[in-house]
């Protein structure tokens, strides 16, 4: 188990259904304090107010898709070590490996199992502690 | 854990209930947006692009939501459009429209059987 607690979640989603299912998840199994933006754009405007321990956002939204702004939360060494995990159902090997690339912390496949999607989280979260410790 | 569980049914369900009245306006746009794209054609008929492109968008999103709300058959025939009307478009709108056109009748009746059936 790693020090780090993860508490405030910033999710990023535009699809209002899964927004709903995904933040009763997150709040109900997780007991996450749960923030929401519906695009990379907002995610964008809000992140450094919310100071999240972890961003969970979707690849394909309208203003700004998940790659561009996770470029840009890289950019700025205020947010570059904020572990974000993509949940798409753009998850194909290619573009799996096009995410890692980038540095993305882990990915969940869309549609998610709500009772799994806990436990995925934490699995990720404590693999990029576990290595991040290791680089220090 | 139960407690958990118990509460997390009890907010999936008033969720869900809200799903579903939203699968009643989905549906009806969808019928809109079929009369659309096959009533005509002609590619050159800015109305239909439009149309195919925004019937993508939505059943892309009722294909992810559907299945996490429980109606995983709903999921598994929105998928399948999906993609169709993925390959559809890329291939410039010229692959069979009957198709399409046989699944997206599929896809209504499926969501007006998720609407009854709850």
């Amino acid at each position: 188990m790693s020090d780090h607690i993860l508490k405030t979640v910033l999710y990023v989603e535009d699809d209002k259904d899964i927004q709903t299912i995904g933040k009763i998840t997150l709040e109900s199994f997780g007991n996450f304090n749960v923030v929401m933006c519906n695009s990379g754009k907002e995610a964008l405007e809000k992140i450094k107010d919310v100071n999240p321990d972890l961003v969970l956002m979707d690849v394909m939204m309208p203003e700004m898709d998940g790659i561009t702004a996770m470029l840009e939360f890289k950019k700025d060494t205020e947010l570059s070590e904020i572990p974000v995990i993509f949940m798409t159902a753009k998850a194909q090997v290619h573009e799996v490996e096009k995410y890692n690339k980038i540095g993305v912390a882990g990915v969940i496949i869309k549609p998610f199992d709500p009772v799994q999607l806990c436990p995925q989280i934490n699995e990720i979260w404590e693999k990029f502690h576990a290595k991040f410790t290791v680089r220090v | 854990m139960l407690n958990l569980q118990s509460e997390f049914e009890e907010k999936l369900n008033t969720a869900k209930t809200n799903y579903l009245k939203s699968l009643n306006e989905k549906h009806t746009l969808l019928g809109i947006l079929k009369d659309l794209m096959f009533k005509t054609d002609d590619l050159k008929d800015e109305n239909l692009v439009n149309a195919f492109q925004e019937a993508y968008g939505y059943i892309h999103k009722l294909s992810g939501s559907s299945a996490m709300f429980g109606f995983s058959e709903l999921g598994q025939t929105s998928n399948k459009l999906e993609l169709l009307l993925k390959d559809f478009i890329k291939n410039d709108y010229s692959s069979d429209k009957e198709v399409i056109c046989e699944n997206f009748e599929i896809l209504l009746n499926e969501i007006e059987k998720a609407i009854k059936k709850d």
